[in-house]
């Protein structure tokens, strides 16, 4: 590793104000860390955002409920539960217990792995993400692999989830990373149903309109039967190829279905 | 075994006993000392600049703004190191072509994560810092091949009429040790002491003799705790020798260990074989020839033992079973990184293809498979070189039927079938020959009246103390407190062989047995006089020596010897090979929408001859079933364009704790002929019997006429499979 300078902020504006520099924000680090442990990134100044009270906890809103950005998935999983048990459910399969112990919901969509869990169950929940400077529509936020709409320095201080009628995520994992080589997060509102898979396109996370479509009109898994996804830009890697994905999407999809119940 | 042994026997029964492994306590605790945890005041640190271009020629590489860095102690390249000899490598085949070690590159690079400078600075840290301020470029060649190898087992055998076929292909998997390598040299004199994280101790001390220009005696080996082995820590390899080199040249402590991408860069890999073979099989379902041939894939450089697994695969067809063989093993350099010995060596992908003909021909002649194996075992053994030394063969069959339900499974899994269930049973009996040559043991009554047993075999994890002393406690009749048991310190053990190939109790404990059976001798000798008995009335006990009426204690007994201590030697040579052997019945059901495999449950009858201990035993074969299981299920390291896609764990599956099956093991012993003992090895059938029934049960559970599977059987080759669309 290389060495680099921490910052530990006990506030947000404290937070904002050391990353003016150009400095790297650091939330649970279990991407970041690694990578910089292998020399692949050489921040120079870290601001480390666990530190800051206001960025903590889960709590019941006015339109849902509101999980700070430096929340572990560990608390989500744990107190998320009785709001919004698909959501729960979806945290307590990150990782491992030691991932889950460290690593944050705000880390995690700021990073926008195309095959992290979290931004199937932001974009499924139709979730908004609230910074430093403004609220982003979750439709709005996820941009492809590795991007976001966040601007240089913005953090991810909340995110807002409406609590859907039913919802459930499931989960196929590579075997290796234990990440999701196809993840799919199904929630039934009153107004509709959302569809968001992670891990299978190279454009990142993404809402499927075909089973959206199929689901709101009828919330059973045989109103998926006959809908595919083209392989044309799904991943292919030596865990998966395009085609397995393509195919894992509506298996997945369906045993959301299934689990939501 | 003379009359005072029988004796002892008689009174004690040490042997087989489940005791706790001695080690786990301290293990357990965090008290293990392993080579990193060692320490001293003016250490400097190793690192290595590793190509991070696959094979080519180097046209540039410049030091010289590294060497100037804060901390940088040296830096040398191919040109500043001096090997007085090439690495040593096994040819153990006729005729074999060798490739030896390059420490660090010279003109070529020939696989990427090729050492190519080696960097002493005063801190890890510093050290990477000037690595990657090293100029290095390589100018993209293709690897020329180093070193070919080709041998032939049994007989030339005419062409088959219509014979079953089947075609393998292993992928390259890695040791992986949870303690990766590590070493460090510490000048001592006019030479070095070294602590090495190896399964062969003297070994390493030999090669690094050999290639720093220094006699045995000038060189001190010491494996402390090792955190697993197997056979990734067998061979010398190139850190080892510049670390050595280095703390040499700059007569300080030197430290090298390897992080985790050092190991999946240039750690040695295991398996990586394919292999093609047809049976011919008569009407009655005899198999009447074999036919087998090997590809084995060395690597760009051969570590000591490199040529280890194609001997095996080749010497130990057919196996458990009575057939005429004509069988070929090739081997040559490849580029990426080199390929060694991994726990199994060889004998996993002989038993693998012939477990798949044994299907192969049960479902061509509609014979169930557990028949078609009864058929075809050898119930009478031969005293031959490379055959089984012991076994029964069809018993362990009988025992496997009966403990699993088979036929009830069979006639289940058609029920199931008829429900749309994706289910298959997979069969596999396999042998597994333990290790030849030689082990040295020395016991020692010691001043406190305590004995120290030394052992020329090695420790990295097995328990092996908690066996050797339960050895000579039960020869001397003694309490196994009472012994220290020491190994892995070539000052203590100059000569031996350490942990390879599941030989350490079947040679090495027997040369222990011999030792302790020696020293029982010489005790009755020195103490009937003493004692006024004659030497056979002379009886041990943990308390001391008594006969005739009188006692000894061991401590009055040591102080009476003074400076002529009780003390036995023993260089134990194996007059023959001990043979395990197994049964395993793996229950398996495939995800018809995923892939997914699931192992239901696994069963193993296992004959491991007489047992020691059955807590070890125990241990080492749900181990081994562990790395079984992820080289049939999930482990490959990948390269694409020379280029490893598998550097991490985030890429290369290992399996898991809650990837384990229930698995139940049954213990089915006939004593092994070719050691005092009875016992013989156990330390590789995990990785032998289990990947090949997980094989057959996913090919039972698959339509008829799937073609042959590559290794590890992935979800998507299943569902490709299971969908007709294998690519």
């Amino acid at each position: 590793m290389h060495s680099f300078e921490l910052v530990k902020p006990k506030t947000l504006a404290d937070a904002v104000a050391a990353l003016a520099d150009g400095a790297q924000a650091l939330s649970g680090g279990q991407t970041l860390l690694p990578t910089m442990k292998q020399r692949l990134a050489d921040p120079g100044t870290l601001v480390s955002l666990t530190g800051i009270p206001e960025l903590q906890g889960v709590c019941q809103g006015d339109a849902g409920i509101i999980i700070g950005g430096a929340t572990p998935h560990a608390v989500v999983a744990r107190e998320a539960a009785k709001y919004y048990p698909g959501l729960a459910a979806l945290a307590g399969q990150i990782g491992d217990p030691a991932v889950r112990n460290r690593g944050t919901i705000g880390g995690s969509i700021a990073n926008n792995d195309p095959s992290a869990c979290y931004p199937a169950a932001v974009l499924g929940s139709g979730a908004t993400i609230v910074t430093n400077t403004r609220e982003i529509a979750a439709d709005d936020y996820f941009l492809g692999m590795f991007e976001t709409a966040l601007e240089e320095g913005e953090i991810v201080t909340a995110v807002k989830f409406p609590v859907p009628q039913k919802a459930a995520y499931a989960k196929f994992v590579q075997p290796a990373s234990r990440f999701a080589l196809v993840g799919a997060f199904v929630a039934q509102f009153a107004d509709g149903v959302r569809v968001a898979i992670t891990g299978a396109s190279n454009n990142g996370v993404f809402r499927w309109p075909e089973a959206e479509a199929a689901l709101s009109a009828s919330f059973t898994p045989e109103a998926l039967k006959g809908l595919t996804l083209p392989a044309d830009d799904m991943i292919a890697d030596l865990h998966g190829s395009a085609e397995y994905r393509a195919h894992l999407c509506g298996v997945m999809t369906k045993r959301a279905v299934m689990a939501a119940g | 075994m003379d009359g005072s042994v029988r004796n002892a026997l008689q009174n004690s029964s040490w042997m087989g006993r489940a005791m706790p492994r001695r080690e786990d306590d301290r293990l357990l605790r965090g008290q293990g000392v392993f080579v990193d945890d060692l320490q001293a005041p003016d250490c400097v640190f190793l690192e290595v600049l590793r190509s991070p271009y696959p094979a080519g020629r180097i046209t540039a590489l410049d030091v010289t703004e590294a060497s100037g860095m804060d901390g940088v102690i040296a830096i040398y390249t191919a040109a500043d190191i001096t090997p007085q000899a090439d690495s040593a490598v096994n040819a153990l085949l006729p005729g074999a072509e060798l490739a030896a070690m390059e420490p660090l590159a010279r003109t070529h690079v020939r696989a990427a994560g090729q050492a190519v400078a080696a960097i002493i600075a005063t801190s890890r840290d510093r050290a990477r810092d000037a690595a990657e301020a090293i100029w290095l470029e390589v100018e993209g060649e293709p690897a020329p091949t180093r070193a070919r190898t080709q041998a032939h087992w049994g007989q030339t055998l005419p062409a088959f009429d219509n014979p079953v076929r089947a075609s393998i292909a292993h992928a390259l998997v890695a040791p992986f040790a949870m303690e990766p390598r590590a070493v460090f040299a510490m000048p001592e004199g006019t030479g070095l002491t070294v602590w090495l994280s190896t399964q062969t101790p003297q070994r390493g001390r030999d090669d690094l003799c050999a290639m720093l220009g220094l006699d045995r005696d000038q060189l001190r080996v010491i494996a402390p705790d090792v955190g697993g082995a197997f056979g990734g820590k067998a061979s010398l390899m190139p850190e080892d020798y510049l670390t050595a080199f280095a703390a040499l040249t700059l007569q300080r402590p030197v430290k090298w260990a390897a992080t985790r991408s050092d190991e999946f860069l240039a750690a040695t890999q295991g398996r990586g074989a394919s292999s093609h073979a047809e049976m011919a099989v008569d009407a009655t379902g005899r198999a009447t020839g074999l036919r087998a041939e090997f590809t084995f894939p060395l690597g760009h450089w051969m570590p000591y033992s490199a040529l280890a697994p194609v001997r095996n695969a080749g010497r130990i067809l057919p196996g458990p079973y009575t057939i005429p063989c004509d069988v070929t093993a090739a081997a040559e350099t490849t580029e990426g990184a080199a390929v060694n010995i991994y726990r199994g060596a060889g004998r996993p992908e002989a038993a693998m293809i012939l477990e798949r003909l044994m299907d192969r021909a049960a479902q061509r002649l509609g014979i169930d498979p557990m028949d078609m194996r009864r058929r075809n075992v050898t119930t009478r053994l031969a005293a031959q070189p490379d055959t089984p030394c012991s076994g029964d063969f069809p018993g362990l069959l009988d025992r496997l039927e009966q403990e699993t339900g088979y036929r009830a499974l069979r006639a289940a899994q058609s029920q199931r079938r008829a429900q749309g269930v994706v289910c298959g049973l997979g069969l596999a009996l396999y042998v597994e020959p333990c290790g030849q040559g030689l082990e040295t043991a020395s016991l020692r009554l010691c001043e406190d009246g305590r004995f120290l047993a030394i052992t020329g075999s090695s420790a990295q994890g097995q328990g092996r103390e908690t066996a050797m002393a339960q050895i000579v406690a039960q020869a001397l009749n003694l309490h196994p407190q009472q012994i220290t048991v020491s190994h892995g310190d070539t000052a203590l053990a100059p000569e031996g062989i350490g942990a390879l190939a599941s030989r350490s109790t079947a040679i090495g404990g027997a040369a222990m047995w011999r030792a302790a059976s020696g020293l029982l001798d010489r005790a009755a000798t020195l103490c009937a006089p003493l004692l006024g008995c004659a030497p056979a009335d002379v009886v041990t006990s943990a308390e001391g020596v008594c006969g005739g009426g009188n006692s000894l204690g061991w401590a009055d007994l040591a102080a009476h010897l003074g400076a002529d201590p009780l003390v036995v030697h023993i260089r134990h040579e194996a007059a023959a090979e001990a043979w395990a052997s197994g049964a395993i019945l793996a229950e398996v059901v495939i995800d018809p929408e995923t892939g997914v495999l699931t192992i239901e449950r696994m069963t193993w009858v296992d004959d491991a001859g007489i047992v020691i201990n059955p807590v070890l035993v125990q241990g080492q074969l749900l181990g081994g079933a562990a790395q079984g299981i992820g080289a049939a299920t999930m482990e490959r390291m990948v390269y694409a364009d020379g280029q490893l896609q598998t550097g991490s764990l985030m890429d290369y599956a290992l399996p898991r704790a809650t990837d384990m099956p229930p698995i139940h093991l049954f213990s089915q012993p006939t004593p092994s002929p070719a050691n005092p003992l009875g016992v013989k090895g156990v330390g590789e059938a995990g990785c032998i019997g289990i990947p090949a029934a997980i094989l057959n049960a996913v090919m039972d559970a698959l339509p008829q006429g799937t073609p042959d599977l590559t290794l590890p059987l992935t979800s998507e080759k299943l569902w490709r499979a299971l969908t007709g669309s294998l690519q």
